[in-house]
This record gives C-alpha cells, structure tokens and sequence, in this order.
C-alpha cells in the first residue's frame, strides 16, 4: 500500500466500529480494511452499503459476480478480482465462463464477439458492465437489450453494483491495496 | 431516465427509508432517488453512505468539492457537476476556479493544470482526481506530492470522494437520470 497500514494504535477508532468491520469480514481484516480505517465516518458508511450491494440485494447473486469481475479487470484492481471471481464460481459460474469473458474483454470490450460459452444475458451484462466502466455512456441499443432480460429493480441493482465496485477499484488502485 | 420515475404504487417501499431519504433531502425527492428507491437495499445503504461521504468527512469540504467537479466533468455526469459546482462555491470555492477548471479538463486533464486561478494543492486535488477518474492509476510523482500536503486520513477521504462520485457519475449516466427542473 502507498500509505501505511492502519493499526489501532497509529489512529485510534471506536471500538464498536472495528468490532462490526471485524465482524463483517469473519474475524480478520482484509488489506483494504487497513487503508478505509484511516476515516471512521467512512468506513462506518462504507460497511453499511458495500454490505447493502453485496449481501442483501435480490436478483442473481452469479451476474452480479460476473459483472463485477468485468469491473475488476478493465480497472486492473487485482484484489477485487481475485475476491469475486472466487465468488462468481461459488454462485455457480464456471471457469470456462471467466476465460470466455476475459477473451471478450480482450477483443473488444465495448461488443463483445459471439461466444457460444457465454449465455445471451451475460454477453449483454459485460458489455453493460464494459461500457459504464470505460465510457461511463451507455448505448441505447445495450440498454433496451437489458430492459428485455430485467425488471426495473433488477436493472438498477446491477448498475448499482457496477457502479460501486467502479469506486471500490478506484480505490484500491491509487492506493495500491494488495 | 431510461427507467420510469420510483413511486410507491410502482414499487412500495418501507415507509421508514422513504422517510429517512425525504428527511435527508429536506422534504423533496431528487430524481436520483426516483431511481434508487427501485431498490430498497440500494436506497437504504445510499443513504447512509454518501451522507457520510458528502457531510461527515473533516477533510477539507472546498478540496473535496473540487475533485467531485473534476469526476462530474470527465465523465459527463451534467447532474452530479450541477449539484456540487455550488457546493464547491458555497464551501469557499469561486467561479473563477470553476472556469479553471474546466479550461485545464478541455486541455490537458492528465497535466500539471497552468491556471494562475488555481493554488498548488487545487492543481494536485484535480490531477488526482483526474487520473483516478480516467485511469484509474495514478502516477506516482501525483501521489508523492500528496503526501507533502496532506496527512494520511486525508488521503483517505479525498480518494473515498473522489472514488464515491465515479461510482455516482456511472449511476447516473447509465440510468440517464437528468437535472431537476
């Protein structure tokens, strides 16, 4: 990391607050925790709605893994990428999935070509997932593509959660969190 | 927007986060959360996050304004730069700076910004901002001359609002949410 590791003892935080990051992550801080516990306004929201997206949204948690595993690459956050394609294969993805997908991205990210291992609705998720993280702008026509497969809920979901592992990335990469 | 307007007959939520995001809002809902509200987790946490985010970090509020102006512009997010361009002017910010601003983007924005409008540490805060924004890496001569300026929580929360309103700006240019009237 660019700064140093958070201890207890370089910037005391309440104990409650520790205690529920702790909590949240089974007993051990991750990396990450160590750069977020130099704010406790910060971290204190940050466990609120980072648990919020990744925990307590309907939809399928496999998309939602695989979208942000696009997020992970483009943005070249290793630490995310090793964390949700695990998490992407334990909602049932497959490895031949992930390379499918790093294949598209290599290609061309912005439309993928025809893959016959990827399904019509997560061809449609990594372009979506692709064109928020590197042109922010959405084609009309990938939108009306994903209002076919998805409820409103659904779709805002998704982009809410692309959308916050965009912050998540930024975040690790200018501090580089390992 | 590209979704309809949230409305309780649409999608009922719990009447405690519609009253806790009103409460927020001061009375009236913004078009964001006409989209947001979609989703109740999504909603909930929001606004939890980005009132912390954007009201209870120490970090200077003038700084942090001026690196969410600097996302709202790169990434052509009309409504985020329309709400925080006053906040940046109200936290002690001027019109000038915000011209800066915008003539360094249109130029140069991975550069050293030129303007004599602009202290050494508003070039910096913008530079920052602008290769988290485009490039996600950030060089490491940026992050040095950080360090000179600022302590390590402060580093903390400009890279958390700066990281927080790309996630704000995908949002809302991907749902196409507009300006309120």
């Amino acid at each position: 990391m660019r700064l140093p590791e958070w201890t207890p003892e370089l910037k005391p935080q309440p104990d409650d607050l520790v205690q529920a990051v702790l909590q949240r992550r089974g007993g051990k801080l991750l990396p990450l925790d160590r750069g977020l516990l130099w704010s406790e306004p910060f971290t204190r929201g940050w466990n609120v709605f980072v648990k919020a997206v990744r925990m307590d949204m309907g939809g399928s948690k496999k998309l939602r893994e695989l979208a942000i595993s696009v997020v992970s690459l483009l943005t070249g956050a290793d630490f995310e990428y090793q964390a949700h394609s695990k998490e992407f294969l334990a909602q049932g993805g497959t490895q031949a999935e992930l390379d499918a997908m790093k294949d598209a991205l290599a290609d061309n990210p912005r439309a993928p070509a025809p893959s016959t291992t990827l399904g019509a609705i997560e061809k449609i998720l990594i372009q979506y997932a692709a064109q928020m993280t590197l042109d922010v702008k959405v084609q009309d026509t990938v939108f009306a593509e994903l209002k076919k497969h998805m409820d409103t809920t659904d779709i805002v979901e998704l982009t809410g959660a692309i959308a916050t592992y965009n912050m998540v990335a930024r975040f690790l990469v200018a501090l580089e969190i390992t | 927007m590209r979704i309809p307007d949230w409305s309780n007959e649409l999608k009922p939520q719990p009447d405690e986060l519609v009253k806790a995001i009103l409460a927020r809002r001061g009375g009236t809902f913004l078009n964001l959360d006409k989209a947001l509200l979609w989703s109740e987790p999504v909603a909930r946490g929001w606004n939890v996050y980005l009132k912390a985010v954007r009201t209870e970090l120490p970090t200077s509020r003038k700084l942090r304004e001026l690196g969410i102006c600097t996302v709202a512009l790169l990434t052509g997010a009309h409504y985020e730069y329309h709400h925080h361009a006053p906040d940046f002017i109200t936290a002690g910010g001027s019109q000038a700076e915000l011209d800066a601003l915008q003539a360094t983007l249109k130029d140069n924005p991975r550069g050293v910004p030129l303007s004599p409008a602009l202290g050494d540490v508003e070039k910096l805060v913008i530079q920052y901002a602008a290769q988290m924004t485009l490039d996600v890496k950030v060089g490491d001569d940026v992050f040095a001359a950080l360090k000179a300026h600022f302590d390590t929580t402060e580093i903390v929360e400009l890279t958390t609002a700066i990281a927080t309103y790309n996630m704000v700006a995908r949002l809302l240019v991907a749902l196409g949410v507009t300006p309120e009237e």
